[in-house]
């Protein structure tokens, strides 16, 4: 594995002046290693504007305790690698300090070449991972800028756009909805990624993924125990996410047991594993997404109104992409840039007959679909222009698009009675309000569809 | 009593690098003397938790330059201390203990003057 090149800063903090030779000489033969020495815990404190990576620190100092400056160092900044350096065997103290922080533990009898080398060189490749995830989550910052991976210039998407800035700019909590592939994920990403907790987790859970008698254990974790196969201890999500965003996507398909459990603990922002007492405080910024109609759920009994109202938040409604436009076209030749890049295919481009066909399809599956669609043909082209042919809708969905076809007034009413009655699962009063008739007309006029059905036959 | 340093640690770590050795032992001799002043003031004052604190102090010092059975009896009247003892046999301790520290000094020179 690398490790750093560039110059370890390495302060000794050490009122043993002789004993800070020694270690320093040590420290030193490597030349990466730039090293300090401070007598006291106080110059050590007053000097760490110079940002050192690692800091060897007796546990008695003159001025302050080791334990003090231990906390003022990783307040400072958490990433200061801490060796503690002891004139004492003591496991309980050293167990202790690990605990409140300490990177590593060596008295001073043990403090020999290889073993302070050992120790160095094990920090060094910590602070280096650390770098590297650091490089890693600015490269993830700039992939979810807004604009970069989520794409459309539609009035729908436009007001999407602006509610994402003002997501990404608070610590409210987002509810997404939209359908299947309309990209609720990506969104709640592109929020994490452009808010002020971007350096910490994004942690995601699809409840309808998880199996249910998991789930629990999951979201809140276990301790070592708890239940049958629970052999060790076990963080869960919520404290996984702590400082960052949780992302509970198919919200809708929790079950009501569990929907108590986590309103309590958005409530009280704090957990309790399974089998544990401890209560576990988090700080951690809820996104929930669904495809499913949640104030609905709620009116059947199935989602508790409580926690509905609690996450709710700010609404963010992704449009399905048939409502979106020409953001079809848009989305369709990022797709293909991409698609030709990561094949190495050099500079593809959309024909009109592709365009016209994408544009008069209604994409059940949303952008996954789209995404589907342009990434085969543009395997499967033979030249360097998608024309019609080259596009294969395979949707196991069927969404009517109506204006394919001919048919009259009448004929077009009832195809879109019989639409909404399917969405809304036969709901008449649903479909009524939904459509803005009476629940008197709808019934009028399937009686009148059936009467004229069994006339033709 | 050993009093002539064991230089093992510090040639292992050094590779032989007499350089930093005569370095060392010229930190101890302008080092120890100040506590061993501090030392000498506690023991006057029958003040049992400076007397700790120097004994402390010094055991990571003789460690490095070899002078383990000093480094011993420091720990010894370490953890006495600790356990709260403030017998005047404790103080005759720090006081020998003081007694033998200054009587390393001229073999330390002697070693200082070996690697010139």
């Amino acid at each position: 594995m690398k490790t750093p090149t560039d110059g370890i800063r390495i302060f000794i903090v050490e009122d043993d002046l002789l004993f800070a030779k020694t270690i320093r000489y040590i420290l030193t033969l490597n030349p990466d290693h730039e090293v300090r020495v401070f007598k006291t815990g106080k110059e050590c404190l007053n000097n760490l504007h110079l940002n050192p990576h690692i800091v060897s620190l007796d546990y008695s100092l003159p001025d302050i305790t080791g334990d003090e400056v231990l906390k003022r160092i990783k307040a400072h900044n958490p990433d200061i690698g801490v060796i503690i350096l002891s004139g004492q065997q003591d496991v309980a103290t050293a167990v202790e300090l690990l605990q409140k922080g300490a990177d590593d533990y060596l008295t001073k009898d043990e403090a020999n070449k290889e073993r302070l080398f050992n120790i160095v060189e094990k920090l060094k490749k910590s602070i280096f991972l650390q770098k590297e995830v650091e490089t890693l989550k600015e490269e993830l910052t700039e992939k979810y800028q807004f604009g970069e991976n989520m794409k459309g210039n539609s009035p729908a998407m436009q007001k999407v756009f602006k509610l994402l800035e003002k997501a990404a700019k608070s610590n409210i909590t987002v509810s997404v909805t939209g359908e299947t592939g309309t990209g609720k994920e990506l969104v709640s990403k592109s929020i994490h990624y452009n808010s002020n907790r971007k350096k910490g987790k994004f942690v995601a859970i699809n409840v309808s993924a998880i199996p249910k008698d998991l789930l629990e254990s999951e979201l809140f974790g276990h301790e070592k125990g708890a239940f049958t196969g629970a052999t060790t201890r076990k963080q869960g999500k919520f404290e996984l996410a702590n400082g960052g965003t949780l992302f509970l996507d198919e919200i809708g398909e929790m079950e009501l047991h569990l929907q108590a459990k986590l309103l309590r603990a958005l409530q009280e922002r704090e957990v309790t594993r399974i089998g544990g007492h401890e209560t576990i405080k988090f700080d951690a910024r809820i996104v929930v997404a669904t495809h499913r109609n949640l104030s609905e759920l709620v009116g059947k009994g199935s989602f508790r109104e409580d926690l509905y109202y609690r996450l709710l938040g700010l609404p963010i409604h992704l449009p399905p992409l048939r409502q979106r436009g020409n953001d079809v076209l848009i989305l369709a030749k990022h797709f293909l840039n991409q698609t030709a890049k990561e094949n190495k295919l050099g500079a593809m481009k959309l024909g009109q007959t592709a365009k016209d066909k994408l544009l008069s399809y209604s994409f059940p599956g949303n952008i996954r679909e789209l995404k589907a669609i342009i990434e085969l043909a543009a395997i499967m082209c033979s030249g360097k222009t998608i024309q019609r042919e080259d596009l294969q809708f395979n949707s196991p969905k069927k969404v009517t698009n109506f204006f394919l076809e001919e048919m009259t007034l009448r004929e077009y009413n009832i195809k879109i009675v019989q639409h909404y009655l399917k969405k809304y699962e036969n709901n008449i009063p649903v479909v009524a309000k939904a459509l803005g008739i009476g629940k008197t007309t709808i019934y009028r006029m399937l009686k009148e569809d059936e009467e004229l059905k069994s006339k033709n036959v | 009593m050993q009093l002539v340093p064991d230089l093992t640690f510090l040639k292992q770590i050094s590779d032989n690098d007499m350089d930093f050795i005569k370095d060392v032992l010229a930190t101890f001799l302008d080092e120890m003397p100040k506590d061993m002043e501090a030392l000498n003031t506690a023991i006057e004052h029958e003040n049992f938790t400076d007397i700790g604190k120097i004994a402390h102090k010094t055991k990571s010092t003789l460690q490095t330059i070899g002078l383990l059975e000093l480094k011993e009896l420091a720990l010894t009247i370490e953890q006495a201390i600790k356990k709260g003892s403030t017998e005047p046999m404790l103080l005759d301790q720090a006081k020998s203990f003081q007694q033998h520290i200054t009587q390393t000094y001229p073999h330390i020179q002697q070693q200082i003057n070996l690697s010139n």
